[in-house]
C-alpha cells in the first residue's frame, strides 16, 4: 500500500505544481535558515577532541596578589605564569602535561625567492603533541630529553610547510625563525580542533598556523605572547625578559591528562597545596577558589558559545515554526481541494485510517522535497555566512549528520504540520462532497 | 438483503430542523431491481446515503446482508461498504488523474487483493462494460456515457451484493441513458441487487419495483410481477451488445 500511496502522492504533487512548490519552498526556507544557523552552532558546541575530552583537564589558579578586603576577590586566572607552571609541572601524577603559549616571529624562507614574513609561532613542550593527539604528516615531535638539551628544533604546521616547502617532506630541512636556524623534525597533518580549546584566548574558532618551537627555549628566545591575552597583577620588578618571566603575569596554557576521578582530586589537592605554599611566601592572597576543569566544563566556563548565538538559533527555529504554520494553511487548501476524490475513496471502502495514511505519505514526500530544498538553501546560507564573517571559516561546513538532520527535520516538521489538514480531510462528510463533485 | 425499520434522519442547523427521513421502513430482497422515485427534497438521496453507509442515521434499525450496521466503527463500515456495496453516481465520480484501469482499481486496493487478482477483476469489469480496450485512457478522453460505464465497472469489480445508483443517467442524453440502463438490467439479471434513485418515471418503470418517497417516508409501492412482460420499453431502438461503444 505504501508504493500505491507514494504514487498517488507524486501524482498529487504534479497535479498542483504551484501549491506544492509553495509548500516545498516554505519548508525549504525554514529548514535552510535553521540548518545553516544550527551548523554554526553545532560546530561551536561540538566536542573538539572526543578521544581525549574525558581525560584532559586544565585549571584556574587563584593567584591574586592582594588581599580581597571584604570582597570575594577576583575570579581565579584561566592562565598561569611562567614560574608557576614550571613549579606545577613538577608533579608526576598526570600522564601527560601540555604547556604552551602563542607568539609570532619572522620566518625567512631559504632560497625560495620568497620574502620573509611574520607568522604564528607557538612554544610548546613535548607533552603538547602527545596530550592533544596532534597528528603528523611527516616526522614527529621532539622528545622531553631533546627539549631539555635546548636543541633548536621545530615542527611546522601543514600551512607553513606548504608555504616553505611546497608541501613536501621537509623533515631534516632548516628554517630560519627570528634570528635562529631550526631543524625541522616534523610536519603536522590536518589538525583543526573546533573550538581551539587549549588556546581560547586567541579566538576559539581559528586554525593553528606557523611553527611550533620547544617551550624550553622560552627563556632564550624571548618571544612574548602574541595573539592572546596576558594578565599581570603588577609591574615586573626590573627590566628585561627574565624579570618578566618571574613577574606575576599569567599567559601560559597548562593542560594535564588524568584518567580517573581520584587523579582529578589529587590534582586539585596539588593545586591547593601549591597555592597554600605560595601564600606562606606572601603570594596568592586571594580566596581559596582554585578550579579544575575538564575539557567540556572548560568550554562552558569560558563561554565559548556566546548567548547571542543561542538567541539566534531560537529565532531560526521560530522562523521554521512560522513557515510551518503557513504550510498548515497551504496543505489544508491542497487537501480540501480534492475533497470529492477523498469522499469517493471513502465511499468505495477507504477507511479514515487509510486516507490519513495516504496523506501522511504525501506530506512526507513534500517534507522530503522541502528538506532537499532546505539543504540547498542551507549550503547557500553557509557560503553567505563565510563570506560575511571570515573567522567563521571553520564553522560553516555542513557535515553528513547535519545534512541528514535537515532532511529528517523537514520530514518530521512537515508531518507535524500536516497532521491537522490530513485529519480534516478524513473527517469530511462523505455524502456531501460526492454530491458536490 | 437490505432491511430498514423505522429509520429517521434529521438534519439540524441552529435555526432549522429538517426531517429528511421519518420512520422509514423498507425491505429489499436479493436480486431485486428497485427504483426509488420522488420529488426533490423528498429524502430519496438521504435514503441512498444511509443505505450505502455514507451517512449515519438518528434512530431505527438497518440490517444489510445480515449485519446490523447501527453501531459499526469506521473501519467496519468501510469494510462493509467495500465488500458488499457498489456505488454509481450521477456525476460518475471518476478520479481524473487516474486512467480507467487505476480508477477501477481503487476499491480493490482497499480490499487488499494481490496485483494479479486485481488485474483479473479490473479486466473482467472493464470487459463487462465494453471498455477493455481503453484501460490506459484517462476519463477526460471518454464520453459521458463511457465514463458512467467505467463507474459501473468500478462498482462491479469488487463483486458487491448490492449496487446503489443515484440518478445514474442524470447527466446523460437519452441514448446513452438507455444503454447504461440496459447495462444495469443485465447486471441485475446476472443476480445483483440494484437500488436506483431517479427522477425519471420512464426509467423507474424499468425496475421490478418502484418505491415512491414523499416527505421522508415511503409513500407508495408499485411492483411488477414479471420482468419480461411488465418492463416498459423506453426507446424504440434495439438494445446494443454489452461491449458496444456509447
Amino acid at each position: 500500500m505504501f508504493a500505491y500511496h507514494f504514487r498517488l502522492a507524486w501524482l498529487s504533487v504534479k497535479k498542483t505544481p504551484v501549491l506544492s512548490s509553495l509548500i516545498v519552498c516554505a519548508i525549504g526556507l525554514g529548514i535552510g535558515v535553521c540548518i545553516s544557523i544550527l551548523t554554526v552552532f553545532a560546530l561551536m558546541t561540538s566536542d573538539p577532541a572526543p578521544e581525549i575530552s574525558a581525560q584532559v583537564y586544565t585549571y584556574k589558579l587563584q593567584n591574586q596578589e592582594i588581599l580581597p578586603g571584604g570582597s570575594d576577590g577576583d575570579e581565579p586566572s584561566n592562565m598561569v605564569g611562567y614560574r608557576d607552571v614550571i613549579n606545577l609541572q613538577a608533579f608526576d601524577l598526570p600522564i601527560r602535561q601540555s604547556i604552551h603559549y602563542q607568539s609570532a616571529a619572522v620566518i625567512y624562507p631559504e632560497g625560495s625567492g620568497q620574502t620573509p614574513f611574520t607568522d604564528e609561532v607557538r612554544l610548546a613542550n613535548a607533552g603538547f603533541f602527545s596530550l592533544h593527539r596532534v597528528p603528523f604528516r611527516y616526522g614527529g615531535h621532539w622528545s622531553a630529553e631533546e627539549e631539555a638539551r635546548g636543541l633548536y628544533q621545530t615542527v611546522l604546521t601543514r600551512d607553513l610547510n606548504e608555504k616553505l616547502f611546497g608541501g613536501n617532506n621537509s623533515v631534516g630541512e632548516k628554517v630560519r625563525i627570528g634570528s635562529r636556524l631550526f631543524d625541522v623534525v616534523g610536519v603536522l597533518d590536518e589538525f583543526k580542533p573546533t573550538p581551539l580549546y587549549f588556546e581560547l584566548d586567541g579566538g576559539a574558532f581559528r586554525e593553528m598556523t606557523g611553527a611550533i618551537l620547544p617551550f624550553a627555549l622560552t627563556k632564550e628566545l624571548e618571544l612574548r605572547k602574541r595573539n592572546g591575552s596576558t594578565i599581570c597583577s603588577g609591574d615586573p620588578e626590573g627590566e628585561g625578559w627574565l624579570n618578566y618571566l618571574e613577574a606575576d603575569c599569567q599567559w601560559i596554557h597548562h593542560w594535564v591528562e588524568i584518567t580517573d576521578a581520584q587523579g582529578e582530586q589529587a590534582y586539585r589537592d596539588h593545586l591547593d597545596n601549591y597555592a597554600e605554599a605560595q601564600r606562606q611566601r606572601g603570594r596568592f592572597l586571594g580566596p581559596y577558589n582554585n578550579e579544575v576543569h575538564s575539557l567540556k566544563s572548560w568550554l562552558v566556563d569560558q563561554r565559548v558559545v556566546d548567548q547571542d548565538y543561542r538567541i539566534l538559533l531560537a529565532v531560526a527555529f521560530l522562523f521554521l515554526l512560522v513557515c510551518l504554520l503557513n504550510c498548515i494553511g497551504l496543505l489544508l487548501a491542497k487537501f480540501l481541494g480534492r475533497a470529492g476524490e477523498m469522499s469517493l475513496r471513502r465511499a468505495v471502502g477507504g477507511s479514515r485510517k487509510m486516507i490519513f495514511r495516504q496523506h501522511l505519505v504525501e506530506i512526507s514526500l513534500i517534507g522530503l522535497l522541502g528538506g532537499l530544498v532546505g539543504l540547498l538553501l542551507a549550503m547557500l546560507g553557509l557560503v553567505a555566512i563565510r563570506s560575511l564573517y571570515q573567522n567563521f571559516e571553520l564553522l560553516t561546513h555542513l557535515n553528513i549528520e547535519l545534512a541528514l538532520l535537515a532532511v529528517l527535520l523537514a520530514m518530521a516538521s512537515t508531518v507535524l504540520a500536516g497532521i491537522y489538514p490530513a485529519w480534516r480531510i478524513c473527517r469530511l462528510p462523505i455524502a456531501l462532497h460526492l454530491k458536490a463533485q | 438483503m437490505l432491511s430498514m425499520s423505522h429509520v429517521s434522519k434529521i438534519f439540524q442547523t441552529d435555526l432549522i430542523e429538517t426531517h429528511a427521513l421519518r420512520d422509514f421502513s423498507l425491505d429489499v430482497h436479493d436480486g431485486e431491481f428497485v427504483a426509488v422515485t420522488g420529488p426533490s427534497g423528498s429524502g430519496k438521496t438521504t435514503f441512498l446515503n444511509i443505505a450505502g453507509l455514507l451517512d449515519p442515521f438518528d434512530s431505527g434499525e438497518y440490517i444489510l446482508d445480515g449485519v446490523n450496521v447501527s453501531h459499526l466503527s469506521d473501519d467496519e463500515a468501510s469494510n462493509l461498504r467495500n465488500e458488499k456495496i457498489g456505488f454509481i453516481f450521477q456525476s460518475f465520480n471518476l478520479i481524473p488523474d487516474l486512467n480507467l484501469f487505476d480508477n477501477v482499481d481503487v476499491p480493490l486496493r482497499y480490499r487488499g487483493f494481490n496485483a494479479a487478482e486485481r488485474k483479473r477483476r479490473i479486466e473482467k469489469a472493464l470487459e463487462t462494460v465494453g471498455l477493455a480496450g481503453r484501460m490506459r485512457h484517462l476519463p477526460s478522453q471518454l464520453s459521458g456515457g463511457q465514463q458512467q460505464r467505467v463507474a459501473i465497472a468500478r462498482a462491479l469489480a469488487g463483486e458487491p451484493k448490492i449496487l446503489l445508483a443515484d440518478e445514474p443517467t442524470g447527466n446523460l442524453d437519452s441514448l446513452m441513458a438507455r444503454q447504461v440502463l440496459e447495462l444495469l438490467e443485465s447486471i441485475n439479471e446476472a443476480g445483483s441487487t440494484i437500488i436506483m434513485v431517479t427522477h425519471d418515471a420512464d426509467l423507474a418503470r424499468r425496475a421490478r419495483r418502484n418505491i415512491h418517497v414523499l416527505d421522508g417516508q415511503v409513500d407508495d409501492y408499485t411492483a411488477y410481477d414479471s420482468l419480461a412482460v411488465t418492463r416498459p420499453a423506453i426507446a424504440q431502438e434495439s438494445t446494443q451488445p454489452k461491449s458496444a461503444s456509447l
